[in-house]
């Protein structure tokens, strides 16, 4: 049997691992880059590059150019983040037949786990590139706030790009085991991940093998994207203020910009000033005009308090939801390349009362804890067990636009609710159930997971038949719904409409279809 | 590491004499344990019973059993550990109706808190008697019918604000017209 790889298929870059000879090891491309840039840019040939390349043609050709898929994938095209995504990206964004979303290039659409799959293929070839073998199982990682329509997109992303999915685990769950595994620790951690487009916090407690998480809050809208956002922002400002040209209808510049903004916000982690001065930036009709501004330190944590302390509104909530407070914790972990701004690190310290560990790689960490957990489902000599919990409230739709609460967020998975449902009708031959996964008791205030119908239901009075229907989240925390008819003790056959998830033909004619992948 | 027949036929009885534990007995500790025992014994049955211990190793038969086992673990980790839960349930099965109560369904019991505190809102016998036959006609998706016999009961009791609610409420939900008062009587409760 081959090796099992962990991949961090991440908002900005992704991260591959596996463990070789029982140490759990970051596998390098063939420059010694330990991540690879989640962009796929499409040629004019027909193929596409993947990574580094692909990052560069952000700028060269921004139209086949996607980046931060992440942020849209499993989400409905009617959704803020798709909204905001169509004003920031220069690649076209389009509606699906079933109101999700694709991303047009050239006359073709593509869902938006085949652009993901486009990057795990990539991460697989640098696996297999580094291990010297094929590749063929995976277990590969996704925000703990992600809702099942995101997990399922992640996890059909990763069968188009032929890799066996063995599990879909929550990213700071995995960093958790990465800095745990095999310490035999007795103690409470809190993992505090700012990815580039998502931020998670996760309060565990580790008991030597076992990782059990107790609670788990996010904000899939908010990431490292949104500070580079505020420097663009900036710039912008500045320089229609000293040339009175304004960039913010020009998606080529805007782009270049933008891959400035990320460059400025890396140099302020390790200055506390930075000078742009970019000669030539635009060429206008009168002349070229140049963008040459300063940006301090201090301005730039200013800029973006707010989003701060956004992370510490879900560290509130997270901890409320423990029932446990600041004081019971014994180590905070830092996740996510975000996390290497100065500012966070020292507002991290202020909220937290104590100096984060510093041993991890805040990039890489993620890819590691995938990997252990990989090694663990398929050697049984490997001990880690992960005890993880539901993000967010299942319930299904009722009368009056409200939803009732099935399973609780929080609840440790796998777990299964039934619920007994009946006709409202003589001979009523289904009935739809709506599921929905959030907090609020209000349906249009929830998302909608899918629609399941109850068919076949055999001929009877109203509120005769009860059918018994479970819904089983699974340990990739992945919704699965069943139903029996109580009275025959027969299976009742249900359709299922999840939003977001690709039928079987549609994967293997997405495989087919895939582009070819060009090695650079 | 492949398990023997006899290892499965005690995975399959071990998920048959579920039904018959209560959650002490699934977490094979004393009934009033302290909560360190709880979590402690959580830790232990997970080591033993997570599905991932027998990914891909044993058939799916055995997997579904393994499955259901460590539900129970946790469903019972889950309610034990709730200090809210955890007296009511005790008392249930030391007292009589024990073989009915060894599960306890949060959503379920939380219902019928609602349901009680429902039945509650008339204060009249008349009142009581038609708002209950409004919600359950709400439990029937029949909104025609609750709104009439909200109504009724509101008639009954033209001053309880609650039933007056309730009406509007079901009135609006059935996409019935409302005046302009009673429009800003539902929201300004509604932000209440």
């Amino acid at each position: 049997m081959g090796k099992v790889v962990g991949i961090d298929l991440g908002t900005s870059y992704s991260c591959v691992a596996c463990v070789i000879d029982g140490k759990a090891t970051v596998l390098k491309d063939s420059e010694g880059r330990h991540t690879q840039p989640s962009v796929a840019s499409f040629l004019p040939d027909g193929s596409v590059v993947v990574g580094h390349e692909a990052k560069k043609r952000t700028v060269i050709d921004p139209r086949n150019t996607v980046y931060s898929a992440k942020r849209l994938i499993g989400r409905k095209f009617f959704s803020e983040e798709v909204t905001k995504a169509k004003q920031h990206c220069a690649y076209e964004i389009v509606e699906g037949p079933n109101a999700e979303v694709k991303i047009k290039i050239r006359d073709r659409d593509y869902a938006l786990p085949e652009i993901s799959a486009l990057v795990l293929r990539k991460m697989k070839q640098v696996a297999e590139d580094a291990l010297g073998e094929e590749v063929t199982q995976a277990v590969i990682t996704c925000p703990a706030y992600f809702n099942d329509g995101q997990r399922q997109a992640t996890k059909d992303a990763g069968r188009i790009a032929g890799l066996e999915v063995l599990r879909i685990i929550n990213e700071p769950t995995a960093a958790a085991l990465a800095y745990g595994y095999g310490k035999g620790l007795q103690q409470r951690v809190v993992v505090y991940d700012l990815g580039g487009g998502t931020f998670d916090v996760s309060i565990l407690e580790i008991g030597n093998d076992v990782f059990e998480v107790i609670s788990t809050a996010g904000d899939t809208y908010l990431g490292g994207d949104d500070f580079d956002d505020r420097i663009l922002q900036f710039l912008v400002q500045e320089f229609h203020k000293s040339t009175g040209y304004d960039i913010k209808d020009d998606p080529e510049t805007m782009q270049k910009l933008k891959s400035l903004s990320e460059r400025v916000k890396w140099a302020l982690s390790e200055r506390t000033e930075v000078k742009i001065d970019v000669p030539n930036f635009v060429l206008s009709k009168n002349g070229p005009l140049h963008l040459q501004t300063v940006l301090t330190r201090n301005h730039f944590q200013q800029m973006c308090m707010d989003l701060v302390q956004r992370t510490f509104k879900v560290c509130d909530e997270a901890f409320q939801n423990a029932r446990l407070t600041i004081n019971d914790v014994d180590s905070v972990l830092l996740v996510g390349g975000s996390t290497r701004m100065p500012i966070i690190r020292t507002s991290v310290e202020k909220y937290f009362f104590k100096t984060p560990q510093s041993n991890i790689d805040p990039d890489e960490v993620v890819a590691v804890g995938a990997s252990i957990q990989g090694a663990s489902l398929t050697d049984t000599t490997q001990k880690s067990l992960l005890l993880d919990v539901t993000p967010m409230s299942l319930g299904i739709g009722t009368v009056g636009g409200l939803v009732k609460h099935l399973i609780e967020k929080n609840t440790p998975i796998p777990t299964e609710q039934t619920h007994i449902f009946t006709t409202t009708r003589d001979n009523q031959p289904s009935v739809r159930i709506m599921v929905y996964q959030g907090e609020s008791t209000r349906q249009t205030d929830s998302d909608q997971l899918g629609e399941f119908t109850l068919t076949g239901i055999r001929a009877a009075r109203q509120g005769e038949p009860k059918i018994q229907v479970s819904f089983q989240i699974d340990t990739d925390g992945i919704l699965n719904v069943s139903a029996k008819d109580l009275d025959t003790n027969q299976e009742q056959s249900i359709t299922i409409m999840a939003y977001g998830s690709m039928a079987e033909n549609e994967i293997s004619k997405a495989q087919a279809a895939a582009p070819e992948l060009q090695r650079q | 590491m492949s398990y023997t027949p006899e290892q499965l036929q005690q995975i399959a009885k071990a998920a048959t004499l579920l039904d018959q534990m209560d959650y002490y007995q699934v977490l094979k500790i004393a009934v009033g344990a302290p909560a360190e025992e709880i979590k402690s014994s959580f830790f232990k049955q997970s080591r033993v019973w997570h599905p991932d211990r027998f990914f891909r190793r044993v058939p799916e038969e055995t997997y579904q059993q393994v499955m259901k086992i460590y539900m129970r673990v946790s469903e019972a980790y889950s309610i034990l550990r709730d200090d809210k839960v955890r007296p009511l349930y005790e008392s249930r099965i030391k007292g009589p109706e024990r073989a009915n109560h060894l599960r306890y369904d949060k959503a379920v019991e939380e219902a019928k808190q609602r349901a009680k505190k429902d039945e509650d809102v008339a204060k009249t016998e008349p009142g009581k008697k038609y708002a209950k036959m409004a919600f359950g006609a709400l439990n029937q998706k029949n909104l025609a019918s609750a709104e009439m016999n909200f109504k009724l009961a509101f008639s009954m009791e033209s001053d309880n604000l609650d039933l007056k609610y309730l009406y509007l409420k079901c009135r609006r939900d059935n996409k019935g017209k409302l005046t302009p008062e009673d429009e800003q009587f539902l929201s300004e409760r509604e932000k209440a």
